[in-house]
């Protein structure tokens, strides 16, 4: 049932991603939603269930962006790698450490993507363009991304109530 | 001596007398006030004023109650109209910038010596580096990867991949694409190469040729995916380096990729022109 939850979530991202915020001028700098999604399976949830979202995510955005096939795939896996490591260590899922660990995971796609892109064309200069994005991303990621961390835990729960109310309404305990 | 009824009916006549006697005396009188009346008025007055002012005051706020109700019905009425009608006016605008855009398509379309189909643009690239569109056409309406897509303003790019009713067009501003293109005015080749920033830059052009900026870069059929003579963009800078057999030109593309809504993809490719494809 959980996946249902994730198909609608990430469904629905896409579909913000590449078909509402193209609209908007002003969001020409935001970051990679799904890489949200990524950090927070990553700080919240078991590593079973993050791992398979991770895989089947970074597969669909690979079908759908420009980019060379198993770009977004190798992202996300390595921040979802990224941000379980660090949580071995540190209590990032704390008011405190939260934003920063939800920055340094932005900037740590993004930076994967824009070595990707420097490697494949080392003649193109890229390089303010591309810093100026990733400064853009990471201001969209402080003042945006906690909502959005928030918003998963928070229609996650929903979702998981909903499901057992229904399941016990129908005799299943 | 007299029955009773002989009574009532003497007395019934007088009073009909007396009646008839006061009423002529009184209709010949000159009507002047007096106390009695004066009294009687002002006594009575005063609550007849109250009364008929309450009826007044509650008759007036009865009807200014319903009118200011059916006034705000009215009013609520014309506010819905008015959106209504800004809507569907907003609808027209929309509708008329839509038919002109098609009639511009319709006509490249028809200028076009070969088959195209006409397709909406529905998504762009999740990825900020990568610049693609997906367009709701597929395999199912004759669409394959290696495609060329354009608009009446110009190239905008090749398909890459295409699913049953769905296609990914790689747009010229992508670094991964690339179009043989020629300097309008004076021939010179060189190849069409995504850049920063929506733009492409002019790859191979010798430092022989002349190219000045204002000049029209268009296709030259040779990459055997663009049909030849289609606008690609205007050079916006040239540079001629101290060493080196090439020059580094800028271009500034025709299509503006921001508000891409329709694009046109061509069919069918003949097999000389566009030997890649069948």
């Amino acid at each position: 049932m959980i996946a249902v939850y994730y198909i609608m979530v990430c469904l629905a991202l896409l579909v913000l991603q590449t078909a509402v915020v193209p609209y908007f001028a002003f969001l020409e700098g935001l970051y990679d939603l799904t890489a949200c999604l990524v950090i927070y399976l990553g700080l919240f949830r078991p590593v079973r269930e993050g791992a398979a979202v991770v895989l089947a995510m970074g597969f669909i955005m690979d079908t759908l962006s420009g980019a060379p096939f198993g770009l977004y795939l190798i992202s996300y896996i390595w921040l979802f790698i990224g941000i379980r490591w660090v949580i071995g260590y540190l209590r990032v899922a704390n008011t405190l450490l939260l934003p920063l660990a939800l920055v340094s995971g932005i900037l740590l796609q993004s930076g994967i993507f824009l070595t990707a892109v420097t490697l494949l064309d080392p003649s193109a200069a890229i390089a303010p363009t591309g810093l100026k994005l990733l400064a853009e991303q990471a201001l969209w990621a402080l003042t945006t991304g906690l909502l959005l961390l928030g918003f998963f835990g928070y229609t996650r729960d929903r979702w998981m109530r909903f499901v057992h109310g229904r399941l016990q309404r129908n005799g299943n305990p | 001596m007299f029955s009773k009824k002989a009574v009532i009916l003497l007395g019934l006549i007088a009073l009909f007398v007396v009646s008839i006697v006061a009423l002529t005396v009184s209709s010949r009188m000159h009507p002047t006030s007096h106390g009695i009346g004066q009294g009687g008025i002002a006594v009575v007055g005063p609550f007849q004023q109250a009364f008929t002012q309450s009826v007044r005051f509650v008759r007036g706020l009865w009807e200014h109650y319903f009118f200011l109700v059916t006034v705000a019905h009215e009013n609520e009425e014309l506010r819905r109209e008015l959106a209504r009608s800004q809507e569907m006016n907003h609808r027209y605008r929309e509708l008329e910038m839509a038919n002109q855009r098609l009639r511009k398509l319709l006509h490249f379309r028809e200028a076009i010596p070969r088959q195209v189909l006409s397709a909406q643009v529905i998504g762009k690239d999740p990825s900020p580096w990568f610049k693609t569109v997906m367009i709701d056409k597929g395999r199912a309406d004759g669409v394959d990867v290696g495609y060329p897509v354009v608009v009446p303003e110009g190239v905008v790019g090749q398909v890459t991949d295409a699913s049953t009713h769905y296609a990914k067009v790689l747009l010229i501003i992508d670094k991964n694409n690339a179009v043989d293109g020629l300097v309008q005015r004076t021939r010179a080749r060189g190849i069409i190469q995504g850049a920063a920033e929506g733009r492409c830059t002019f790859k191979y052009a010798l430092r022989k040729h002349d190219i000045e900026v204002g000049d029209t870069i268009i296709s030259s059929g040779l990459d055997g995916v663009f049909p030849k003579g289609l606008r690609v963009g205007r050079v916006l800078e040239v540079i001629k380096r101290d060493a080196g057999i090439f020059q580094e030109i800028e271009v500034v593309p025709f299509v503006d990729f921001e508000t891409l809504e329709e694009v046109l993809v061509v069919l069918n490719m003949p097999a000389r022109e566009y030997g890649a494809h069948p």
